[in-house]
């Protein structure tokens, strides 16, 4: 179970919160950071999901496969573009919970804006909390409005 | 009853002139050929054409979240495609004309519904991968609805002629109508009596100011709005001036004569919008391959036709298989619970599938907000270039791309599912109430479960695990 405060939290501050900037481009260096080796090919990364523990210190090497792409991660608002055959290394703190699309940032051809991928920081509390009510609404939905019948047949 | 809008002089001014709706065809007719063109001449590059950027950022988004809520099929009023049709045919303009050119085929019995307007979604649906990020490709479908509509408009009548291809062919015009049921404005007659006395019917057969229903509707018995193109040619004829424009609760009609193309039609809407999440803005490179038709940016050379076949395959496979199959388990066991043998099952599969129309309606809302988050920016940089020829003209052609509080987006997408899910779990309970006073909270446990499981993959898609 959600505590109150967590949930009010993430549900109203969590995105606010989210539009900061949290990142930095860095070499890399540090031995406790979780690193990804992500390819960029058209219309792809791959891998195409990055999964961290929030508070993780990350670090992406990001390899251009074919023509110049962009790598931005939705809500952490980090941007980085690399060109064929050049590799550069992003690195920052994954401070922020919940799943975020990493999408191409440069026009890389017809199918550019669905080049996606995600990047999960778990604990992944907004999609369990957005799971948990959209599974309930729809019931709690229904008793609300028997609950409004039973009241206009009582005032009958 | 809401707010009767011609009581405001101006809206009344407007609604009986003959020279308000021209006007604004003539203006959309004119963008309409500024794209067509941006899309024949202009740049490949879809993200600086404005073929790309105008019509499935800026028009889509505003028709979605503005135009359905608040006017219903008010784009219908305005929507370029059937003006040539009408003023051909009509030999007029602004005029009334007294006769209308047509062929007098008699559009089938059988085919009056929207099943054509379904399978014509789906087909637009299929080749989406291209239309969508080709300005060519989105410029010959512009061009094939508008040489369609001279064809089927001058061709084929009902009881008389207008505009057959927007009632029953128009891929569009056929989720604004099931989803204008959920919008704010109807056209209705102010007194029922007075048009059940009325023995002129000038609404249907038309008068010195105004023509009969395009739309081939009774405007005096409207009961929908699904029908309804907000022609206000009814708010001219009437000859009783019993019609009028008016606001009113959000909905109201959306259960009024239940039919099962209307239900698929819903169906096919909320799962295009699963299926769109997950092939344009999903995870799974798999897909992303599908949806790849083509490395060819002119994309008449090189489709990969497999690729199609696996996409088609795929919407066809949600859209008219599983989410109905799944219905039908569903709504077989809300009979069961009812322990009421008079309703059909088919009666309970088709009034129950309404749920499917505010749940796809959010989720599409949710889907077209995102998309304008993310790339609304070229909308900024594509009017002042909307050919991509390097022109510059209101200063903002630089303007490069610049998502707008991305963080937001799945928030933006999950409120718009929630809010699809109550509104959905609303029509099942009046579907209830209707049919099993005394069991109605049951029997809406069943399709309330429907509901949730299919809210939690829109959330699966949107907010991501």
């Amino acid at each position: 179970m959600l505590k109150r405060r967590d949930f009010l939290k993430t549900m109203f501050f969590g995105a606010a919160v989210a539009a900061s900037p949290a990142g930095v481009l860095a070499k890399a260096g540090d031995a406790d950071v979780k690193e990804f080796h992500i390819k960029l090919s058209r219309y792809s990364y791959s891998p195409s999901t990055i999964r961290v523990k929030q508070g993780d210190r990350v670090r992406l090497i990001l390899e251009g496969m074919d023509l110049e792409h962009g790598f931005y991660i939705d809500g952490y608002d980090l941007n980085v573009t690399v060109r064929h055959a050049e590799q550069k290394t992003l690195e920052f703190v994954a401070d922020k919970q919940g799943a975020f699309k990493i999408r191409c940032s440069v026009v890389c051809g017809p199918m550019h804006p669905f080049m996606t991928g995600k990047f999960v920081v778990e604990p992944n509390q907004p999609f369990w909390t957005a799971i948990a009510l959209s599974m309930l609404t729809p019931f709690a939905a229904l008793i609300f409005m028997r609950m409004l019948d039973r009241r206009r047949d009582d005032g009958d | 009853m809401g707010i009767d809008l011609l009581e405001i002089k101006l809206v009344k001014r407007l609604a009986n002139s003959r020279t308000f709706r021209p006007l604004l065809l003539l203006i959309s007719l004119a963008a309409f050929v500024v794209l067509i063109l941006s899309g024949l001449i202009g740049t490949p590059v879809g993200n600086k054409n404005a073929s790309i950027v105008l019509v499935w950022i800026l028009w889509f988004a505003a028709l979605m979240i503005i135009l359905i809520p608040l006017g219903g099929r008010i784009w219908c009023l305005a929507c370029p495609i059937p003006s040539l049709s009408e003023w051909i045919s009509r030999g007029a303009i602004v005029t009334k004309s007294d006769r209308i050119a047509n062929l007098g085929l008699k559009w089938p019995k059988r085919l009056d519904n929207i099943w054509m307007q379904n399978f014509a979604f789906l087909g637009v649906a299929i080749f989406s991968p291209l239309i969508l990020t080709r300005p060519r490709a989105t410029a010959y479908a512009l061009l094939l609805f508008m040489f369609l509509a001279l064809i089927v408009d001058m061709s084929f009548k009902k009881s008389r002629a207008g505009r057959m291809f927007c009632r029953y062919l128009c891929p569009i015009g056929g989720f604004i109508g099931i989803y204008s049921s959920l919008g704010a404005l109807e056209v209705r007659s102010k007194d029922k009596a007075v048009c059940r006395k009325c023995s002129l019917k000038t609404c249907m057969k038309g008068n010195e100011r105004g023509y009969g229903c395009p739309w081939q509707v009774y405007p005096g018995g409207l009961e929908k709005n699904a029908y309804c193109g907000l022609c206000l040619e009814c708010i001219k004829s009437c000859a009783y001036q019993n019609m009028t424009v008016q606001t009113r609760m959000p909905g109201k009609d959306l259960l009024n004569k239940p039919r099962l193309d209307e239900a698929f039609k819903g169906f096919i809407m909320l799962g295009s919008a699963g299926v769109y999440s997950a092939a344009y803005f999903g995870w799974w490179n798999g897909l992303k391959n599908i949806i790849n038709f083509s490395d060819d940016i002119f994309f008449a050379s090189a489709i990969r036709w497999g690729r199609v076949g696996a996409f088609a395959a795929l919407l066809i496979g949600v859209t008219l298989v599983a989410l109905p199959a799944v219905h039908m388990g569903f709504a077989w066991l809300t009979k069961t619970l009812s322990k009421d043998d008079e309703q059909s099952l088919r009666k309970i599969f088709t009034e129950y599938a309404y749920f499917a129309v505010p749940l796809g309606f959010m989720a599409w809302i949710g889907f077209v907000a995102g998309m304008l988050m993310i790339n609304g920016s070229y909308i900024i940089s594509t009017v002042s270039d909307p050919f991509g020829f390097g022109w510059n003209l209101f200063g903002t052609a630089g303007y490069s791309w610049t998502p707008y509080f991305s963080g937001l987006v799945p928030y933006v997408q999950f409120a718009s599912i929630l809010a699809g899910g109550v509104m959905a779990s609303i029509v099942t309970y009046g579907v209830s109430k209707k049919h099993f006073k005394d069991r109605a909270f049951l029997t809406s446990l069943p399709v309330a479960l429907e509901i949730a499981v299919l809210s939690a993959l829109m959330v699966i898609l949107n907010v991501m695990p």
